[in-house]
């Protein structure tokens, strides 16, 4: 049955509207990207592109994942949709874990496009898949996955929390990893930039350091940041999986 | 097949059911109560949605609180006008079936056998956006029945039907209670419930009134003279004739002199007597309606007695 609601909940987030939502978004990443590269020439490629990598993909694939994230449950509950699910013979963790890998795979195609996007306008048609695109793929994907997991808990614990949402992969994420002391430990943004070792740009810390969270040297080793990361996925997932068994997700007016 | 033992549920500061002990079984039941009286909650509690505060909730003996096995056996309409609106009917149907444990091919034929039933078939191929209220009621009711449960809930299901629409509706359900499930209808309208069945559970203010056959309310009202408002061209003319029943207690004119509220004991009695009277002296009735034959009368005299 997981798979019938993967099926169904993916069919609905890839509906044309979204599709062409996205694909702004991907075309925006683009011209960010282009201008970036332009402005900072005196880079490498490889530097440009990890930059960009760190300010724009990371903070496309946390958006993507807080909107794909709000309709797993939270979404379902507004618009007074979800007593057609939670009434259906289908153990809750399993709508929910079907609904989650379904926000996880969108969200992932969205990643694969911005960098795709970004390296295109970064490092040009020639060079724009190197075996690097790979292995950084396949940390946006884990990122969307422990973005996903942190967002769809959030949506099971508060209402309205698409804007929660925002504020943590746009505030919390930018702000906390640039804090001075141990605070950059309770970042995702922190285990994904560690897990994605592009090149370290040397210099006084500028508005592009501060974006990335680097304006603070610390880091975390790529094999620690992979360990957080995947320990955050399966933490937080089991989390949303044991929270939406447990707990009334009624339609909020109604019950009141 | 569902019992509820001193069940009640809170919302915070606000209470939804109050101490409710009673059970359910087979034929169709009745919910009945105003506005806010606690029906949808315990539906919700019913159906598993929320939890009671205190007491408990059985259905077929087990808790219902997010039970697959209890939602093999059981369809909720709920009262919300929602659905994902940019499915058409058929899909979303369908879909549910689907959710039900169906295989797709499966899913297709029932969820085609349901819209028939509910008379949809001809016009649930449009997006569900497009759905006047009648049709999404019926949607609603086709999905509540696609797994052919044994107990189905219905939460105002008339609210939007049309006298068409609410006679097909209430074939279906005798069609479905012959069958022997259980069905639940809440409502807020007295003659609705009258023409759906005898049985009855009368909720007020989260808390459960009367329950039993519906003729022990009838007989509630009875008790109390009833009223019943005409407007005619002519109303003191009519008074003089409806004085001279014995089962009329008082008739009083308005003071706009277009009409007259009549007081019985007998209401049966009066209404077969008036079209009689109203043919024989050519005495023109343009409308009537009796304030007391409403659940807020119905309530006020339960609330005393």
């Amino acid at each position: 049955m997981t798979r019938y609601v993967f099926q169904t909940a993916l069919r609905d987030m890839v509906r044309p509207q979204r599709v062409a939502a996205w694909a702004a978004v991907t075309g925006i990443v683009f011209l960010i990207s282009r201008v970036w590269a332009m402005l900072a020439a005196d880079l490498g490629a490889a530097e440009s592109f990890g930059r960009v990598e760190q300010v724009v993909v990371l903070r496309v694939i946390a958006l993507a994942a807080a909107v794909f994230g709000t309709m797993v449950v939270s979404q379902e509950v507004e618009q007074k949709t979800i007593v057609y699910l939670i009434t259906r013979p289908v153990p809750r963790w399993s709508l929910a874990l079907g609904r989650m890998l379904a926000a996880t795979v969108v969200g992932g195609v969205v990643a694969i496009a911005a960098e795709f996007a970004a390296s295109l306008a970064v490092v040009g048609p020639a060079n724009v898949v190197d075996p690097r695109f790979w292995q950084d793929l396949l940390v946006l994907f884990v990122g969307v996955a422990a973005y996903t997991g942190f967002f769809v808990f959030l949506s099971l614990v508060v209402a309205r929390s698409l804007v929660l949402s925002l504020l943590f992969a746009f505030g919390w994420e930018t702000f906390v990893p640039n804090m001075p002391g141990d605070m950059y430990y309770v970042s995702i943004l922190t285990y994904l930039r560690s897990a994605t070792p592009h090149a370290v740009v040397a210099g006084s810390p500028s508005l592009g350091d501060f974006l990335t969270g680097a304006s603070s040297p610390k880091s975390v080793a790529a094999p620690a940041a992979w360990i957080a990361l995947l320990v955050l996925v399966i933490g937080l997932w089991w989390l949303c999986l044991w929270w939406f068994g447990r707990f009334e997700y009624s339609p909020r007016e109604e019950a009141a | 097949m569902i019992q509820l033992q001193n069940a009640s549920r809170w919302y915070g500061q606000i209470i939804g059911v109050n101490d409710v002990t009673c059970s359910i079984g087979p034929g169709v039941t009745a919910l009945l109560g105003q506005n806010g009286a606690g029906k949808s909650t315990l539906m919700r509690l019913v159906t598993g949605q929320l939890r009671p505060t205190t007491g408990s909730v059985k259905v077929h003996g087990i808790d219902p609180f997010a039970n697959p096995e209890v939602y093999r056996r059981l369809g909720y309409c709920p009262d919300m006008d929602s659905f994902p609106e940019h499915l058409t009917g058929r899909e979303f149907v369908h879909r549910m079936a689907r959710l039900c444990g169906f295989e797709n091919q499966a899913a297709h034929r029932r969820a085609d056998e349901v819209i028939e039933l509910v008379g949809m078939e001809d016009r649930c191929d449009k997006k569900l956006r497009g759905f006047s209220k009648g049709m999404r009621q019926r949607i609603k009711l086709a999905q509540a029945i696609v797994h052919d449960p044994d107990i189905l809930l219905l939460d105002e299901p008339l609210n939007g039907l049309d006298p068409m629409g609410r006679r097909q509706f209430m074939d279906v359900l005798d069609h479905l209670a012959e069958a022997g499930k259980s069905i639940i209808v809440s409502s807020h309208v007295l003659f609705e419930v009258e023409q759906m069945t005898r049985s009855i559970i009368l909720l007020h203010h989260g808390r459960l009134l009367a329950s039993g056959d519906l003729s022990t309310i009838r007989d509630l009202i009875d008790q109390h003279p009833h009223r019943i408002r005409l407007r005619t061209p002519d109303p003191r003319l009519l008074a003089a004739f409806l004085v001279s029943l014995p089962f009329v207690l008082s008739v009083q004119i308005d003071p706009d002199e277009r009409g007259l509220e009549v007081q019985t004991r007998e209401p049966d009695k009066f209404y077969a007597e008036l079209p009689r009277l109203a043919l024989d002296e050519s005495l023109p009735i343009t409308s009537l309606e009796s304030p007391d034959n409403n659940l807020e009368a119905v309530f006020q005299y339960l609330v005393v007695a």
